[in-house]
This record gives C-alpha cells, sequence and structure tokens, in this order.
C-alpha cells in the first residue's frame, strides 16, 4: 500500500475543484506559518508547503492548508 | 452499537482505498453525485478530518484523514459522509427541479402586472390578461 495525496510533498489542487483565488487568499493567510510553493500547471496547481521552523509537524500544517484552500472554496462555490 | 464495517470491505471493488497513512479514499461517480453535492458534504467534514479532492476519469476522488487519527473513527466518518452525499445530492436535484416555479413566484412577487394566472400559469407576453374595465371603474369611480 502507498501513503495518500495527504501524505505527499506536493499536492495537486485542480482548477475545477479548488478555487485560485481561494489559493492565492490561503497563501496569504499563511505566510507567517509556512512558505507556500505553487506552480501552475494546465488545469491545476501544485503546492508544496514548507512550514516555518519550530512548526509541530510539517504534514499537520500542509493537511490544515489544504482544507483551508477547501473550505474558502467550497464557501465561494455555494455563494456564486 | 456493533461496530461499522470498513468502507474498503463492504464497497463495490476499487470504490474505497486504504492508504498506509490511515486515510481512506472514496471514488464517487460524478453522474450519481453532482460536484454541488460532494463539495456540501465535504464542507461539512473539514472540522473533523482532513479532506483531498482530486478529479480522475469521471469520478471524484475524496481523500479522508481524521484528525484524531483512529481507524474506527474513520470508518463511521465515511458511511456518514456517503449519507450525507445522498441527502445533499436529492437537495441539490429538488433544488434544480423546482428552480423555475421558485424564480416564477419571487418574479410575480415582485412585478407590478400578473406573471402567472390564477391557475399557476406563465402568462404569455402577447396573450396579457383581460383587464376588468368595470372592476376597475367601480374600484376607483370617475368623477
Amino acid at each position: 500500500m502507498a501513503t495518500s495525496s495527504l501524505s505527499e510533498e506536493k499536492v495537486l489542487l485542480h482548477h475545477i475543484l479548488y478555487d485560485e483565488d481561494c489559493l492565492k487568499a490561503a497563501c496569504e493567510a499563511y505566510k507567517t506559518f509556512a512558505v507556500v510553493s505553487v506552480e501552475r500547471g494546465e488545469g491545476y496547481s501544485s503546492i508544496e508547503v514548507a512550514p516555518m521552523p519550530g512548526a509541530p509537524d510539517p504534514e499537520t500544517v500542509q493537511r490544515e492548508f489544504l482544507n483551508y484552500v477547501l473550505d474558502l472554496s467550497i464557501k465561494k462555490y455555494l455563494a456564486s | 452499537m456493533p461496530e461499522l464495517p470498513p468502507p474498503e470491505a463492504a464497497l463495490p471493488t476499487g470504490a474505497a482505498v486504504r492508504f498506509d497513512d490511515g486515510a481512506l479514499r472514496l471514488s464517487l461517480a460524478t453522474d450519481i453525485y453532482s460536484v454541488s453535492a460532494i463539495l456540501r458534504s465535504c464542507y461539512w467534514l473539514t472540522n473533523r478530518c482532513y479532506v483531498h479532492l482530486a478529479p480522475s476519469a469521471g469520478n471524484i476522488e475524496v481523500t479522508l484523514l481524521v484528525k484524531a487519527r483512529e481507524e474506527n473513527e474513520t470508518n463511521s466518518l465515511a458511511w456518514e459522509f456517503l449519507n450525507s452525499l445522498v441527502d445533499n445530492q436529492l437537495r441539490v436535484s429538488i433544488q434544480q427541479e423546482t428552480a423555475a416555479v421558485r424564480e416564477m413566484i419571487v418574479e410575480q412577487a415582485f412585478a407590478d402586472v400578473d406573471v402567472i394566472d390564477d391557475r399557476g400559469r406563465r402568462v404569455a407576453p402577447s396573450h396579457p390578461p383581460k383587464v376588468d374595465q368595470q372592476a376597475i371603474t367601480t374600484w376607483r369611480p370617475v368623477r
């Protein structure tokens, strides 16, 4: 068995599910906790979250970041 | 209450996959569950587990990992999630089916003239409802 997408270093966020503006907003909100690298592909963004030194668990920071982007995207989707 | 079976053991092959890190991936067919229903159900989950969504050949793969890191908790959340999907899909379908009626009711509420007749049918613009001139005269007599 392999590890899930939630444990990978780079995670793909497809734009049909994750809004690009929400991803930008989440990067801005997390800039004091982590450095988020975003590579833009065709219809998706590849992200890598590097927590600031002293962060308790890098995986948790990345997963919380993914949840935050998803929350923002869903709110935007339901409001449109 | 008996323990719920793991979804990967109870669902059709490939519909649920368990990973080494304890996460569970559910493959949801978009011709059964709309993106809207999937997103609504995911929103309800994000306080209790980590969620990642990815499209894959007519499906949406939802990867769930419970924050508490207990496998039983993942199983029960996954089953709750699947039930909530059915619920949300039904809401989305009803919303789509009744959209025209709701729009017509709101339109009538804000319109100066009737846009629906007394039997609930839309009044065609080319056939305006007959105006009872006598009623108008009676209601507001001309002096």
